[in-house]
C-alpha cells in the first residue's frame, strides 16, 4: 500500500493501516471525515465552537479505538456511532452549563458564486432561513434528518448507530421531515419554493 | 415519543426511496405506488426539494477551523505521553552496547530519587541516636510512633453503565453522588462509562448495581467490570 496516496484507499483498509498507529494514515482517515462529522455535530449540537470541541473529542475517541474496532460494521457507522455518543453527551453538558455559542442559524458563509449577485442572495437567504428552521427541530429529529437527507444513509444503518429499531428510525425520519415542513413555512418558505 | 398520527406506510420509506438506500425489490415496489397512490408522489416532490435546500444550507456553513486536526494530534501525543509505552523486541546488543548500557544505567537519573530518600532515611536515624540518645528510643521503634499500621485500605470497585440519551446531565451526576461514585470515564465508541466507587459499609456493590440498574428513565444498562 502506497502511504503517500491514500485516496484510492478504502475505508476499512485505511482504518487497518492506521492500527499500528500509523500517524499518516489516520491523518488521512481524519480528512476523509472531518467535514462529515463536523456537519453532522453542528446539526446535532447546535453551536460552531462545541461542534469542533466534540470533533477533538471524536477523533480522539476513534484513535484510541482503532484496535476496539470489530468490522461487524462500515467504518462510517462505527465514525457516526462514536459522533453520536459524543454530541449526546455534549449536549447533556450544555444542558446542565447553560452555554451559549453562535446558534447554528447564525453561521451561514456568505456564497460567492460570481455569477449572479441576486441569486447568491437568494441562495443566501434560503440557507440561512433553512438553517433556522432546522435549529428549531428537536435534537434526535436534526439527527435523523441530517442522516437521512444529508448523508443520504440507509434507515438500517441508522438504526444501528443509534442503537434502535428500523421502525423507529423509519417512523422518526417521517415526523421529523413533516415538522421541518412547518418550520420552514413558519420562515416564510412555502410549499412552491421547497 | 412521536406524536400519534396517521402514517402513512409507504410514504416513511421515499426519503431512503430518493437516496435509493432501498433494496432492489423494496425500490421496484415504491415504483410501482408511486404509480397509483394520491399521497406520494406529492410526498416525493417535497422531500427531493427539501433534501436540495437542506444540502445548500449545510453547505453554506463553515467547516472546522483549520488548527482542529492539530488539536486532535496534540491531544493524541499528550495521551501517548500518559501512557506507558510498550516493549518491543530488539535484536541482541553487542558486548560493547551491553557494557555501555550497564554503565549508562549506574548513571541514570531514576537512581536519584532512592539515593536522595536514602541518605535522608539514614541522616534522620542517626540524629535521633546521637541526640535523643538511648531515652528516646526507648519509647519503641520509629515506626511505631508514625502512621498507625493496618490503616484500612478502601477496596475500589468500577461499574460500566450506559445512559439513556435524554438523561440530563445534572440527575446523572447526582445519582453517582449519592451512590458515592465518579464517573471516570466514558462515553467510549460504545457509549459506555465507567463509574468508581470506594466500597463502604453502608452500601455493598451490589445493592449499588441494583440501585443503577433500576434506573430506566436514566440508565439503559449496568455491570460490574472486573477488577
Amino acid at each position: 500500500m502506497d502511504p503517500t496516496n491514500w485516496q484510492d484507499v478504502t475505508d476499512l483498509d485505511l482504518l487497518k493501516a492506521c492500527v499500528p498507529h500509523n500517524e499518516g494514515a489516520f491523518a488521512a482517515l481524519y480528512q476523509r471525515y472531518e467535514k462529515r462529522v463536523f456537519q453532522y455535530l453542528i446539526t446535532v449540537v447546535n453551536d460552531p465552537i462545541l461542534a469542533e470541541e466534540t470533533l477533538v473529542e471524536v477523533m480522539l475517541a476513534v484513535w484510541k479505538g482503532l484496535n476496539t474496532f470489530q468490522g461487524q460494521s462500515k467504518v462510517s457507522t462505527w465514525i457516526f456511532g462514536i459522533a453520536h455518543h459524543k454530541a449526546v453527551d455534549a449536549l447533556r453538558k450544555v444542558t446542565s452549563q447553560q452555554r451559549s455559542g453562535t446558534p447554528l442559524e447564525d453561521i451561514v458563509e456568505t456564497a460567492e458564486s460570481g455569477h449572479n449577485p441576486m441569486e447568491d442572495a437568494q441562495q443566501n437567504r434560503m440557507a440561512t432561513l433553512t438553517n433556522h428552521a432546522i435549529a428549531a427541530l428537536s435534537p434526535d429529529h436534526r439527527e435523523v434528518i441530517h442522516m437521512a437527507f444529508y448523508e443520504g444513509l440507509p434507515y438500517p444503518e441508522i438504526a444501528e448507530l443509534l442503537r434502535i429499531p428500523v421502525n423507529t428510525v423509519k417512523t422518526r425520519v417521517y415526523y421529523a421531515k413533516q415538522q421541518l415542513k412547518k418550520n420552514l413555512a413558519q420562515q416564510g418558505v412555502t410549499e412552491e419554493l421547497i | 415519543m412521536e406524536p400519534e398520527e396517521a402514517i402513512h406506510i409507504e410514504a416513511t420509506l421515499l426519503p431512503a426511496y430518493v437516496s435509493r438506500t432501498l433494496s432492489k425489490e423494496e425500490q421496484q415496489q415504491m415504483e410501482e405506488h408511486l404509480k397509483t397512490c394520491p399521497i406520494c408522489p406529492r410526498e416525493l416532490q417535497e422531500i427531493i426539494a427539501m433534501q436540495a435546500i437542506l444540502k445548500t444550507a449545510v453547505h453554506q456553513r463553515p467547516g472546522p477551523s483549520p488548527d482542529a486536526f492539530s488539536k486532535v494530534m496534540s491531544r493524541i501525543h499528550q495521551d501517548i505521553q500518559h501512557t506507558p509505552r510498550e516493549r518491543h523486541p530488539q535484536t541482541t546488543p553487542s558486548l560493547w552496547e551491553r557494557i555501555e548500557q550497564t554503565f549508562r544505567s549506574l548513571f541514570e537519573v531514576r537512581w536519584a530519587p532512592a539515593l536522595a530518600s536514602f541518605l535522608i532515611v539514614g541522616q534522620a536515624i542517626l540524629l535521633l541516636s546521637v541526640l535523643g540518645g538511648p531515652e528516646t528510643m526507648k519509647n519503641g521503634p520509629i515506626r511505631e510512633r508514625g502512621i498507625p499500621q493496618g490503616t484500612p485500605v478502601i477496596p475500589i470497585f468500577h461499574i460500566q453503565v450506559e445512559f439513556v440519551g435524554t438523561a440530563q446531565e445534572g440527575r446523572l451526576r447526582g445519582l453517582v453522588q449519592e451512590l458515592g461514585g465518579t464517573i471516570i470515564d466514558g462515553p467510549t465508541p460504545e457509549g459506555l462509562y465507567t463509574l468508581r466507587f470506594e466500597q463502604r459499609d453502608s452500601r455493598s456493590p451490589a445493592s449499588i448495581l441494583t440501585t443503577l440498574q433500576t434506573q430506566p428513565d436514566l440508565i439503559k444498562s449496568a455491570k460490574s467490570l472486573q477488577p
